[in-house]
């Protein structure tokens, strides 16, 4: 592809990962030039989650290594991961449920601008605007002084992008942010999500089981199966791929040689 | 050496009476997820309930049938009773937060112990000896009594049977079942009403054994179910929350380390136990044999906290002042009351800044307390330091405590992290209690008055007021600082602080830390408005008023706990002067309290002034 000349700003070398005796993920490369939004498939039980995690630094591999920047992100915490500039969303939007929409975004910005520590100021005058600003970002302007835990899922879902975006990520890692949501809001979130990216020019990871989210809106495609990259290109590539058709629908050969049997 | 197989012996027959009553509260814990505090008070009317049942059926049956009919008897009353207990009250409780159904547990012992006191008197009871074993054996030429090598057996026998009844009845599939997931069991169609109301008797009913089979062995009295549930706990975490295997390792364990305590280490036979405790829970955070639990939820986070609004200002502005006016209208007596009454506030306030906003739940806050009366006595007793100097020593003791107890404590959350704080509690109390001549012993130190200019109590009652409205206001600012807000963070979702690079450890031992400090300052004022220190003020007791001050008005915002304290404190206090029978009262209110205001008194409050919650908030969130 022409866009792997730029220098990538995430790279994964050679990702090993078992658990027990089941290899995981199992020597996997991966490099994601900047400003890419690249889409993280496979069938269940692939390895894509496994994957997902230890580029987040939840899970550290058994050997390989995973770099922002260049920079070996082995070892580290999620929290200093984010601080070098990874944001991350969750298959379940994880919000603070005790504080309201607004003060989500100004905790966010608190710890964005390294002031968690302060013992002195009101914290919910911190950072008003900005936090303001970044809710009318996601569409949720009016909903500020609305407690998190009575919002609508999708609302939720745009209030952790939002907080995602609080320490201008140039990297946005995303697991399955789409997933327990309405046909409509998928569209939008993600719509809104793409939009944000390319105008900050953010580099988005996501993984995804709704193939519609996955062929609109990515630019790139890596299917992972059996632990190790089984395809990887633009989304027409991939779409034609021999190999992904057969892992995702089956070629029909278990049908054709139970056929004979049922029919007994 | 013939001597030493003896102590070990003593120590198993010991081993059973306690593996029957931890093997009840971890089944019940399992299934139910309560803690059930009242677990001592069932076993001790157990051995009460199989003395009187022995005397009644004494004339109709014999020795022989009446003793060993009344035991088992008994049991099965007692369990009768828990499950109604269980059907009316608990019942109810299901859903609320955790600590609520402490709380109500908590009001059954008061109750349990006054009726106790009531229907038996304040004496000591001594049981029968057991008919048909009341010989001994000889062991290696030492004398061994015969019923407690009988009670060798049924620690054993008992695990067997649960073993049994776990593995291979439906009964107990449903309760493995539940253990492990109740809402999965729920979905598939069992009746958990039934299943909880069966293993919360059948917990009970092994405590109730438990209780009764002490009857040939020691004196009852109505301080055993206190004594007995703070053993259980340490067995119960030590074994690992819901494992009955671990149970009974750990029951022995702690038998056997009583038994050869008392020969080795005379002088820290109290802290042993604990330490031990200890010691367990930071190499294996789940116990022994436990699987890790989901985190405690002290507070259910579903409500943002509000700064408060002109109306609720002006009306706190009022109340400050007219406290402020007390001196005028209320006589010296009242007035120290009222300074007890503020003190505990603050000592209230500083566990909420634990609890609910850190969402760290401590069963041993006394300790704190504890260390800085200590603090402010031994600066006074040894150092002839000023009030002024004592006043910032207990504290600093407080805040050494507590930076000590937060580097332990890191990895554990939820109940474990509770049981760790009480283990720190006890330890401290039996320093203080076995300090000898530094600390007083149990004498306490006497004589930590407050100089001239602050002595009356007019004046001493104005500086508590100044102090704890100032370290108050203090908690709530912190609370609604950035750190606050970051602690409160982690509380609602670990997972989102990491990801905004919050972290969790640090804030946590931070909160800890802060909270140590009020309820050290706490400590220390009341050390000079005693005049004295014991080591009651580090005891199990106080920490378990403090929750109840807490859970009483309400965890989500800081005026539930000074609420809570000045109702509890004033209520216990003048029940305490007026009624004989203060705790059956005190336990009715908190049990009423719990079943109808899971929110706590603050709830109330929430209601009346129920603000529309769409309102656009213009407000500048100022004190």
């Amino acid at each position: 592809m022409s866009c792997s000349l730029l220098p990538p700003v995430l790279e994964a070398r050679a990702l090993r990962k078992s658990y027990g005796g089941v290899v995981a993920v199992a020597g996997l490369s991966l490099s994601v030039p900047r400003g890419q939004i690249l889409a993280l498939i496979g069938p269940n039980g692939a390895g894509k989650s496994t994957t997902f995690n230890l580029l987040t630094g939840h899970l550290s591999p058994d050997s390989g290594d995973v770099l922002l920047n260049g920079q070996s992100l082995a070892g580290l915490p999620p929290r200093r991961i984010w601080r070098m500039g990874v944001g991350r969303t969750f298959q379940v939007a994880a919000t603070f449920g005790s504080m309201t929409v607004l003060e989500n975004i100004q905790m966010g910005l608190i710890s964005a601008h390294n002031r968690y520590r302060a013992l002195w100021p009101w914290a919910g005058a911190l950072y008003r605007d900005q936090a303001m600003a970044l809710l009318d970002l996601v569409g949720l302007g009016p909903l500020g002084p609305l407690p998190c835990a009575t919002l609508a899922y999708g609302d939720v879902k745009r209030l952790e992008l939002a907080l995602a975006l609080v320490n201008d990520p140039h990297v946005l890692l995303m697991d399955e942010p789409t997933a327990g949501m309405a046909l409509a809001e998928r569209e939008s979130v993600m719509e809104l999500t793409v939009t944000l990216a390319r105008q900050r020019t953010i580099t988005v990871v996501f993984t995804e089981h709704d193939m519609d989210v996955v062929f609109r809106h990515a630019d790139r495609v890596a299917v992972i199966n059996r632990g190790t990259l089984l395809a990887d290109g633009t989304p027409d590539e991939v779409q034609q791929n021999e190999q992904v058709r057969d892992v995702y629908l089956g070629r029909g050969a278990t049908y054709r040689k139970q056929a004979p049997d049922a029919e007994r | 050496m013939d001597f030493l197989l003896v102590q070990a012996l003593n120590g198993l027959a010991s081993a059973s009476s306690l593996f029957l009553v931890a093997s009840g509260l971890s089944l019940i814990f399992g299934v139910t997820r309560i803690v059930n505090f009242a677990h001592g008070a069932f076993y001790m009317l157990g051995a009460y309930g199989a003395y009187s049942l022995y005397r009644l059926l004494l004339p109709l049956l014999g020795t022989g049938w009446g003793f060993w009919l009344a035991l088992p008897l008994t049991a099965l009353a007692v369990a009768a009773v828990a499950a109604l207990v269980e059907i009316l009250i608990l019942r109810r409780l299901y859903d609320a937060p955790e600590l609520l159904q402490l709380l109500a547990t908590f009001g059954l012992t008061l109750i349990t112990e006054d009726l106790v006191l009531m229907v038996w008197g304040a004496e000591d009871l001594l049981g029968p000896r057991a008919p048909g074993l009341k010989g001994a054996v000889s062991i290696l030429g030492q004398k061994f009594p015969l019923y407690d090598l009988a009670l060798l057996a049924v620690g054993p026998v008992v695990w067997l049977a649960l073993r049994w009844w776990l593995t291979r009845t439906r009964w107990g599939l449903l309760v493995r079942a539940a253990t492990q997931d109740r809402a999965m069991v729920a979905a598939l169609g069992v009746n958990q009403a039934w299943l909880f109301t069966g293993v919360f008797a059948l917990g009970v009913f092994l405590a109730a054994l438990g209780g009764a089979i002490q009857l040939p062995r020691d004196a009852i009295h109505h301080g055993m179910g206190l004594q007995v549930i703070v053993a259980v706990f340490v067995v119960v975490v030590i074994g690992g929350l819901g494992s009955i295997s671990g149970a009974l390792l750990a029951s022995v364990l702690i038998a056997e380390l009583n038994a050869f305590g008392i020969l080795l280490f005379p002088r820290i036979t109290l802290v042993l136990m604990f330490l031990v405790m200890a010691a367990v829970l930071i190499v294996r955070p789940s116990g022994l044999l436990g699987k890790p639990q989901a985190p405690a939820q002290a507070v259910s986070p579903s409500r943002p906290w509000q700064p408060w609004q002109p109306p609720v200002r002006w009306l706190l502005l009022a109340a400050v002042g007219l406290a402020a006016s007390a001196p005028l209208w209320l006589g010296d007596y009242r007035l120290s009351v009222a300074s007890e009454i503020l003190i505990f506030m603050l000592f209230a306030a500083s566990l909420h800044l634990m609890m609910g906003v850190g969402g760290l739940i401590s069963f041993g806050h006394a300790a704190f307390f504890g260390l800085g009366a200590y603090g402010a006595a031994l600066s006074v007793h040894w150092l002839q330091a000023p009030m002024g100097l004592a006043l910032l020593n207990g504290p600093l003791l407080a805040i050494a405590g507590a930076i000590l107890l937060g580097g332990f404590c890191l990895r554990l959350s939820g109940v474990y992290l509770a049981m760790l704080t009480l283990a720190f509690a006890q330890i401290v109390w039996s320093v203080l209690f076995q300090g000898g001549e530094w600390s007083g012993g149990d004498n306490g130190l006497l004589g930590i008055w407050p100089q001239a200019w602050a002595a009356s109590p007019a004046a001493f009652y104005g500086l508590t007021l100044a102090v704890v409205v100032l370290a108050i206001l203090l908690i709530r600012r912190l609370s609604l600082s950035p750190f606050g807000y970051a602690v409160r963070g982690c509380r609602d979702n670990p997972l989102r602080a990491e990801a905004i690079g919050l972290p969790r450890g640090p804030l946590h031992w931070a909160c800890m830390v802060f909270a140590g400090a009020f309820a050290g300052l706490a400590g220390a004022l009341y050390a000079f408005l005693k005049g004295s220190v014991f080591p009651d003020s580090v005891a199990i007791p106080l920490s378990v008023d403090g929750l109840v001050m807490v859970m009483l008005g309400g965890v989500q915002s800081l005026t539930g706990p000074v609420l809570g304290a000045l109702v509890y404190k004033g209520l216990s206090m003048s029940l305490i002067s007026a009624v004989e029978y203060w705790r059956l009262i005190l336990g009715g209110l908190i049990v009423v309290l719990a079943t109808a205001l899971p929110q706590g008194l603050s709830g109330v409050i929430d209601l009346v002034r129920r603000a529309p919650p769409t309102g656009p908030s213009t407000e500048e969130p100022r004190p």
